[in-house]
């Protein structure tokens, strides 16, 4: 009697499931194929772009030139880069290094002043905190090209024309900075705050020790934003260094069309070259931002 | 080790808001002292002045001989414990015993001797490599303790520790934190909302109510010798039971009458207690703990004067007891301490429904051999020599 019974159970049980998977898995697939092929489609055309430049760096003058154009280069060469490395005119080092400079420095200031701006305004109540803060916020609201002739002015009066630290010291303090970070250091309970405090540590300590390792994924991600718009910056720093030998890395964009009359081959190696090293910071952040992820979150 | 003394020490918000009032309290050296009170009493405000984490408007903190008020969190070696524990998350268990102690420069190897000695009070040393992520709340709790344990501190203050763990936990942390604290004798304040940690917890007990101290004793004193309304009703746990009555003095002897019930008062009591005849004539608030009405069967005491009777409304069988509830035919008495214990302990502002019932429950803690079942009407027995009486206008006791 027992074994009928199991054996009916066992034989009622199987089939369900069964029945049951397919029409529910098969809905769900189809979802995700179709969520998978718009995915694709959008990745595919913000790539383009992109993918071209890096074929055409490597394609001769007259291919980049003809009509209709190739996609695939038709006689690869690495004559462009050969060309640009070998250039005596072009100061490729020099540019590299002022722009690396001028990068690290604002991200290690940006980070720091917008950690430690955002820490007071998160855990600190102070007098007109509130004002203060809408006043940083309100400086993101006004455009660049408004605090261009002040800006370059006031440079001027200061002696930092022509100089990388007129491009560095300007942006010492970035508005979105101290908002991000507030927003995240909001989230860090007072109570842990209270805890070191209590704990005897100073409020020096206290940010270095408990606010700031609690911040590794957002400062990565703020650390990569900034680096990239500093690296990618081409009016400012034009404005600012006039000199040939201040200059920084997006000048070379230029330097094939306006000197020489446009030799879109070169363009395209140029824009290659200045595109690798935002591309190994980014999968340097990454992994931090990932890292940073598994140790915040879940808390 | 040290005393920690508030003299009229008063905490006003900046916007106007008053915290605390004028408070004064001494604790012992070693005293193991619970603050208790509904939430907004101000019981953590006042923790809170101790540790320097809030400023003090008028009076003075002192710990051990100094006056405090203008010290800083970080020199005033006082280790808190905080309700949500306020583990650093990004630091494994040792790093966060070991914390307080980095700070003060102590050399690597004493602080690792000492993180191990606590984790071992704790048993909590195979916790030591992982994160707080990663522990349940009662390890965290352990681990919160060993914060505080760790620095060999002047004073624990305690705000809430038990108050995120299961019923179970709890009363097992309870007693851990009793012992080590007794074994340490390290001075401690211990906040709690929850008068059955605080009587069961505090050498001695610090009931406050709206910033304002209402009294402080040790447990059992403050459970046999209420001083007024607000104390009787917040500690007890089920609570005392208050009724409004008149007070008749008939042939020498002195009758409480509420609702169709008459209790004769214990002529000792009305003796020992001779404020009673300023009331004859008037009205006052009964108070009649739980435990002191007895089914007639097992009371011992004799009936007569002494008989309540009350249909049954619920019974909650408790093993070696039984709660009975049942509703006496006589207005319940609504003064402000009544209400916000009400509050408190039904945590609903819709009181309204109570008092318009127009009824008073109460709970007997009766035998649990006696027959009470719902809806039956049973003889019970007030033990009239353990009676409270308290003034209906101002609370106080007068009993």
């Amino acid at each position: 009697m027992a074994t009928t019974t199991q054996n009916q159970v066992r034989v009622l049980a199987a089939p369900r499931p069964s029945v049951a998977r397919p029409a529910r898995g098969g809905r769900h697939r189809s979802g995700r194929v179709m969520l998978y092929v718009v995915l694709t489609i959008l990745g595919v055309i913000a790539a383009l772009p992109f993918v071209w430049m890096i074929l055409s760096s490597f394609k001769p003058e007259a291919e980049v030139r003809a009509i209709p154009p190739t996609f695939w280069p038709q006689e690869g060469t690495l004559e462009n880069y050969r060309k640009i490395l070998n250039d005596t005119e072009l100061p490729l080092a020099l540019f590299y290094r002022n722009s690396a400079f001028v990068a690290v420095m604002h991200v290690i200031s940006t980070l720091f002043t917008g950690s430690l701006l955002g820490y007071i305004f998160a855990k600190f109540e102070f007098r007109s905190r509130a004002p203060l803060f809408w006043f940083i916020l309100a400086t993101m609201m006004i455009p660049p090209q408004v605090t261009m002739l002040p800006g370059y002015l006031i440079l001027l009066q200061l002696n930092l024309l022509n100089n990388l630290w007129g491009l560095i010291v300007p942006s010492f303090i970035d508005a979105f900075a101290v908002f991000v970070m507030r927003q995240f250091i909001l989230s860090i309970p007072n109570d842990e705050i209270w805890s070191a405090r209590v704990d005897g540590a100073s409020e020096w300590r206290i940010y270095r020790s408990i606010v700031l390792p609690q911040l590794r994924a957002p400062l990565a991600t703020l650390g990569m934003l900034t680096f990239m718009f500093s690296w990618n910056a081409y009016l400012w720093p034009l404005i600012v260094l006039t000199e040939q030998n201040k200059r920084t890395l997006p000048i070379i964009l230029t330097w094939y069309s306006t000197h020489h009359s446009a030799q879109n081959n070169l363009i395209m190696a140029a824009s290659v070259l200045m595109v690798i090293p935002v591309l190994i910071i980014f999968a340097l952040s990454q992994k931090w931002i990932v890292r940073g992820l598994t140790l915040t979150g879940g808390r | 080790m040290a005393t920690i003394t508030f003299e009229d020490v008063t905490k006003v918000y900046p916007d106007g808001t008053e915290a605390v009032s004028e408070l004064s309290l001494e604790i012992g050296d070693g005293e193991f002292m619970v603050l208790v009170g509904p939430s907004g009493c101000g019981k953590s405000t006042a923790l809170k002045m101790v540790a320097g984490l809030e400023g003090v408007s008028s009076g003075t903190v002192a710990i051990g001989d100094d006056v405090v008020n203008d010290l800083p969190p970080r020199d005033r070696d006082v280790a808190m414990v905080f309700q949500d524990y306020a583990l650093y998350p990004h630091m494994t268990v040792f790093e966060n015993l070991g914390f307080a102690l980095k700070i003060r420069k102590m050399p690597k190897d004493a602080i690792a001797e000492r993180v191990r000695r606590t984790a071992a009070i704790l048993g909590i040393r195979e916790l030591l490599e992982r994160r707080p992520k990663s522990l349940s709340g009662g390890q965290r709790q352990r681990v919160a303790m060993g914060r505080a344990i760790v620095r060999e501190p002047r004073a624990f203050l305690m705000d809430e520790p038990l108050s995120n763990l299961d019923a179970k936990l709890r009363v097992q942390m309870r007693a851990e934190i009793r012992r080590i604290q007794t074994e340490l004798g390290t001075t401690t304040i211990f906040v709690t909302h929850d008068q059955t940690e605080a009587m069961t917890m505090g050498d001695r007990v610090a009931v406050m109510r709206r910033g304002v101290l209402q009294q402080v004793e040790t447990p059992q004193a403050m459970y046999d010798r209420p001083t007024n309304l607000f104390v009787a009703g917040f500690i007890g746990s089920p609570a005392m039971n208050l009724v409004e009555a008149a007070l008749v003095r008939t042939d020498g002897r002195v009758f409480a009458r509420f609702g169709s019930t008459e209790l004769v008062m214990d002529d000792a009591f009305v003796e020992a207690h001779p404020e009673i005849k300023r009331y004859e004539g008037g009205r006052v608030v009964l108070g009649i703990r739980p435990e002191t009405i007895e089914h007639e069967r097992f009371a011992g005491l004799d009936p007569d004067g002494r008989r309540l009777n009350a249909t049954v409304d619920l019974r909650e069988s408790l093993g070696s007891e039984a709660l009975v509830h049942f509703r006496v035919d006589a207005p319940p008495v609504v003064t402000e301490d009544t209400v916000e214990l009400v509050k408190d302990r039904e945590d609903t502002d819709d009181i309204d429904e109570v008092i318009e019932e127009h009824a008073s429950v109460f709970v007997a803690k009766i035998d649990p051999r006696a027959d009470a079942r719902l809806g039956q009407t049973v003889p019970l027995v007030v033990d009239t020599s353990r009676l409270h009486v308290f003034d209906p206008k101002d609370g106080r006791a007068i009993v």
